[in-house]
């Protein structure tokens, strides 16, 4: 052959060399899925409210606005609340937030004591002696359980302090809380 | 391979002894920031669930609370003799919210006592109420009672009373009080 000829095919060769190489990285392999049971769930924490009923000194009140409440009543407010702690290790607390954010007359608040229970409290709330519950978690939704926020005017205010007054209860919240 | 061996076996000079300087402070540096981004990762776990409801947003609203007074009949208390009594009976009316009892009290003013007794009803019959003691029933909002106040110049009472007079002042509290 012609050295040109000879050039050619060498060159041919080699390319048809690094054509073949390019395969070679088809390597083996396995695989399996890294668990059978496929979906994780995160769990639930919520908080749902039922309807209030008002008592004054343990007498319903049709209209909590139209009660002009005196020294030593006790106002209560009895709501039924639905709660879900759902999580494996799920730790929470139900409480009443807000008392040290109320607003309003100043005398009034001081002579208004803020407190809150659960009725019972059902098996799955420890009461934390400090006004709040230590919740259990579940696989599901708590049967609804009545909590009762209480108001209690001072007995022994004197002569006319914290008359014709008003506090607003709107900073007053039911609080369900994951803790660590 | 062989270069590091040489390296390594070769004493350290001052160049040397910079780098390993120059390392240690950063390994220093590297620790400091590592403990300084612990406490930022600590804070960032504090992001826990919450759920919250209000619990009302009514306004709670304090009642008012008075009283009034008045003289239903006022007994005439002029040229009264030692061992005399005269009776009054006041009216008690209660304003505002609430139920209540009430306190009754004396004050003098002037060199004659008469004994004053109060009864918790309109006639001076009966359990008489002590002064400064609270009333044996509760009243409603808004309710009337009337009290009877007698008044008594002690049989022995001094000569120097005689020709003298006092005024006297009968003061009712009422008081807040559940019923």
């Amino acid at each position: 052959m012609e050295r040109l000829t000879k050039g050619a095919l060498a060159i041919g060769a080699g390319a048809l060399l690094l054509l073949g190489g390019a395969g070679t990285y088809a390597l083996w392999s396995d695989s399996q899925a890294v668990a059978e049971a496929g979906d994780i769930t995160s769990g639930d924490l919520d908080l749902t409210m039922g309807t209030p009923v008002w008592t004054l000194n343990g007498t319903p009140v049709a209209d909590v606005t139209a009660v002009r409440i005196v020294p030593g009543d006790v106002l209560a407010l009895t709501q039924p609340v639905t709660v879900t702690a759902i999580g494996d290790t799920l730790q929470s607390t139900l409480s009443v937030a807000g008392t040290d954010a109320l607003t309003g007359d100043a005398a009034l608040l001081d002579a208004l004591d803020v407190t809150f229970e659960l009725d019972g409290p059902p098996s799955w709330a420890t009461d934390n002696g400090d006004g709040t519950f230590e919740v259990a978690p579940s696989t599901a939704a708590y049967a609804p359980v009545d909590a009762d926020v209480t108001l209690t005017f001072d007995e022994a205010t004197p002569d006319q302090v914290a008359t014709n007054a008003v506090v607003n209860l709107s900073s007053l919240t039911f609080t369900l809380e994951q803790h660590l | 391979m062989g270069v590091e061996s040489s390296r390594r076996a070769r004493p350290p000079g001052p160049g040397a002894r910079r780098t390993a300087r120059a390392r240690r402070g950063a390994a220093r540096a590297v620790a400091v920031l590592v403990l300084a981004a612990l406490p930022l990762s600590a804070g960032a776990a504090w992001a826990t669930w919450s759920a919250s409801q209000a619990v009302s947003t009514a306004d709670v609203r304090s009642g008012t609370f008075g009283v009034e007074t008045s003289w239903q009949s006022f007994p005439d208390l002029a040229g009264m003799m030692p061992g005399e009594s005269r009776d009054g009976v006041a009216s008690l009316t209660h304003t505002g919210d609430g139920t209540w009892r009430y306190r009754l009290s004396v004050a003098y003013d002037g060199p004659v006592q008469p004994t004053v007794t109060f009864y918790p009803r309109p006639t001076c019959t009966g359990t008489p109420l002590a002064a400064g003691a609270l009333s044996p029933l509760t009243y409603a909002r808004g309710a009337t009672t009337q009290v009877c106040v007698r008044y008594t110049l002690p049989a022995g009472s001094p000569n120097a009373w005689q020709g003298q007079s006092a005024q006297v002042a009968v003061t009712a509290t009422l008081e807040s009080r559940p019923s």
